[in-house]
């Protein structure tokens, strides 16, 4: 009779479960805002992906004689004056950089590190914020205050500042380069990647604290339920119920707030490349070329308008898509 | 209220210091010292000695901390340091004959002006913005607020900073490319003297592109949780007992709803008060922001630690006004 109750449950369960994923996949379709963002998003892994294919040159190839080419017809977003001074060449589709580099194809590259930064920063952050979240809340009691206590205390700290701090000493280390053991493949592996280890590693060392809050609070309101017990009663060790039972359960909420987190890990990333302490040149950061076009601003205004724009893009289709993931799993919209 | 207001400054103290050590920890962990270039080249090693001897860096790192935060004479030493307690910050190793407190009293005014002024511009358009948006949820009102909300939260300020003075400085001239309008001496210390035309046209710019990503952040916080308070039962009541709407948003719903938002108002606080980086170096202006970044590159430790230890001590004191904003809001919060 007991068993077959529980069969009875989770089958129910099950069924809600399903369903409920599926409303919610529903609600996100119907989103018009939220597929545009995705379709997009996803056009960018592939122009990623595919960067040495779509672009005629490569990022750091130079032509000196044409520094600061505009094509012809970008004259009319160019200041006053500058067809007195400006170097025409069509060879660059969307002009040349002040060491003659295509800003096209930098700026295509700099997806790559941009995208990048987004998927491994929220890895990383899941992965640290899911197992010690999700160990916090399991545990319950002491273990719990005592854990949770650590997140509280290193949320006080200031996170631009750590940052600052993490990545100076990482690049002060990788400057050294090589040396033998662990430390030294990390860093061989760092410098190969162009500084972007380096970069994961100090954005998702401070981006997992959140993550961490919302798996144990996920985790506390879930242990509670029969089917906990029930695999319980089966003889289900913790490290099972915890990943196999507990974590499907937890995933959506902490998928949606990674989401949301995303466009922080690509502004911290276009940050530090801004203030030199980001991927190693001439790898091409959108936040490199921003800073690069800021200095020519007066004379070539153009060359911080094509990585702006697809910095703000990129945030904005994430921040799109963010927004309707939370709405589409948000509980309250169920019955609606 | 006082009792719990001095039990929280105790509280403080750990933290400032955990924060203070931390970053004076990590700061001689980075590989590299204050003096080991002069200009671009390096310095002789007897040189190098010498200047450390007499900066004290060759004691032990914790004496260097204790003499930093406690001073020289309770230590036993000798040497000037009358320690942070007392407000001695140090000397600044990277510009030479400058204190710490000298480079605090010159740059922190002008951060303090530029970051009031843009949390000021945030709170005046992101709350009524928010309110108007969820009042009219739905209607194409809110459409608009919220997508515009979401693109400006998408714009990062290295992006708006450069647009505005293409387009405000370049192209149509209304207002200086870069500088500030005030000097010292400021009133009370941190007011310009003066609010003229000069003030007004430097600042107009930097307060905007510092100030509209919080604006539209506050906005979507506010309408999200105007919406939240306005589903309540209490609100229902009011509604019920027969009060005209405007009463019940004015008096009921809009205290409730302002919660969070004042919440992430005192993070914003210190944030922007204390200096950003991006928007004082586009907009060049000597403000604060830029020594949370070149201090670590210069390995100028006191600086940084002190900076630091400023920011944490005006995110500590902000958030303490925030806590006791609630009970102000939310007569249910009680603070014995």
């Amino acid at each position: 009779m007991a068993v077959a109750d529980l069969e009875l449950n989770s089958s129910i369960t099950q069924q809600k479960e399903r369903s409920l994923w599926q409303k919610s996949m529903d609600r996100l379709l119907r989103n018009k805002l939220a597929v545009i963002s995705g379709i997009f998003i996803i056009l960018m892994v592939l122009v990623a992906v595919f960067a040495k294919q779509l672009t005629p040159y490569t990022y750091a190839e130079q032509d000196l004689i044409a520094n600061n080419a505009i094509p012809k017809w970008m004259l009319f977003i160019m200041p006053e004056g500058a067809e007195n001074y400006a170097n025409f060449s069509d060879k660059f589709p969307l002009a040349a950089d002040h060491l003659g580099r295509d800003l096209l194809t930098r700026t295509i590259f700099g997806a790559r590190v941009s995208l990048t930064i987004a998927f491994a920063g929220s890895l990383v952050s899941l992965l640290i914020g899911i197992v010690y979240g999700m160990i916090s809340g399991y545990a319950g009691g002491r273990v719990d205050n005592l854990m949770m206590r650590v997140v509280d205390f290193l949320w006080a700290f200031p996170f631009l500042i750590v940052v600052i701090l993490l990545q100076t000493y990482f690049k002060a280390i990788a400057s050294r380069s090589g040396g033998e053991g662990m430390g030294g493949a990390f860093i061989n592996l760092n410098n190969q990647m162009g500084g972007l280890l380096f970069l994961f590693i100090a954005i998702g060392l401070i981006n997992w604290l959140g993550m961490a809050r919302i798996a144990r609070g996920q985790v506390l309101s879930y242990k509670q339920m029969e089917f906990v017990e029930a695999a319980h009663a089966l003889g289900a060790n913790d490290t099972r119920i915890m990943f196999k039972h507990l974590l499907p359960n937890i995933l959506g909420p902490l998928i949606v707030a990674e989401t949301m987190a995303i466009p922080g890990y690509i502004f911290t990333e276009a940050f530090l490349s801004f203030i030199g302490l980001g991927v190693n040149a001439p790898t091409p950061s959108w936040g490199i070329m921003i800073q690069e076009g800021v200095q020519a601003l007066r004379s070539y205004p153009n060359q911080v308008l094509l990585p702006a724009i697809a910095l703000s893009l990129t945030t904005l289709a994430f921040n799109f898509l963010g927004d309707g993931l939370r709405d589409a799993f948000d509980p309250r919209q169920i019955d609606k | 209220m006082a009792r719990y207001i001095f039990r929280r400054i105790l509280q403080f103290i750990p933290v400032l210091i955990a924060i203070s050590l931390f970053t004076f920890v990590l700061m001689q962990a980075i590989p590299g010292g204050p003096f080991d270039f002069a200009g671009d080249r390096s310095l002789p090693p007897t040189i190098v000695a010498n200047l450390e001897a007499k900066y004290h860096l060759d004691w032990p790192m914790w004496k260097q901390y204790l003499s930093y935060m406690i001073g020289d004479d309770i230590l036993g030493e000798e040497g000037g340091s009358r320690g942070v307690i007392r407000g001695d910050f140090g000397p600044s190793y990277h510009f030479r004959g400058q204190t710490v407190a000298d480079i605090i009293k010159i740059t922190l005014p002008v951060s303090a002006q530029l970051g009031f002024m843009s949390l000021l511009l945030a709170i005046i358009i992101g709350i009524p913005a928010g309110i108007i948006a969820a009042l009219n949820q739905n209607s194409w009102i809110d459409y608009t607020t919220t997508f515009g909300a979401v693109m400006f939260v998408s714009i990062p300020n290295m992006v708006l900073a450069p647009i505005l003075i293409w387009i405000f400085a370049l192209i149509l001239g209304w207002f200086p490319v870069a500088g500030w309008g005030a000097k010292p001496p400021y009133l009370l210390g941190f007011l310009p003297t003066a609010l003229n035309k000069e003030f007004f046209s430097h600042a107009i710019m930097p307060v905007f592109a510092l100030g509209t990503g919080s604006a539209a952040g506050i906005a979507r916080l506010t309408r999200a949780s105007l919406l939240q308070v306005i589903g309540e039962d209490y609100i229902r009541t009011a509604r019920a007992k027969g009060l005209r709407e405007r009463a019940v948003i004015v008096i009921h719903a809009l205290k409730n709803s302002l919660i969070p938002v004042v919440t992430i108002l005192g993070p914003a606080f210190a944030a922007l008060l204390t200096g950003t980086f991006i928007v004082e170096q586009i907009f060049g202006i000597n403000g604060m922001g830029k020594h949370f970044v070149t201090s670590v590159g210069n390995r100028d430790y006191q600086v940084i630690t002190s900076v630091t230890l400023l920011y944490a001590v005006v995110l500590v004191i902000a958030n303490l006004v925030v806590d006791i904003t609630y009970a102000w809001l939310d007569p249910r919060i009680r603070y014995d």
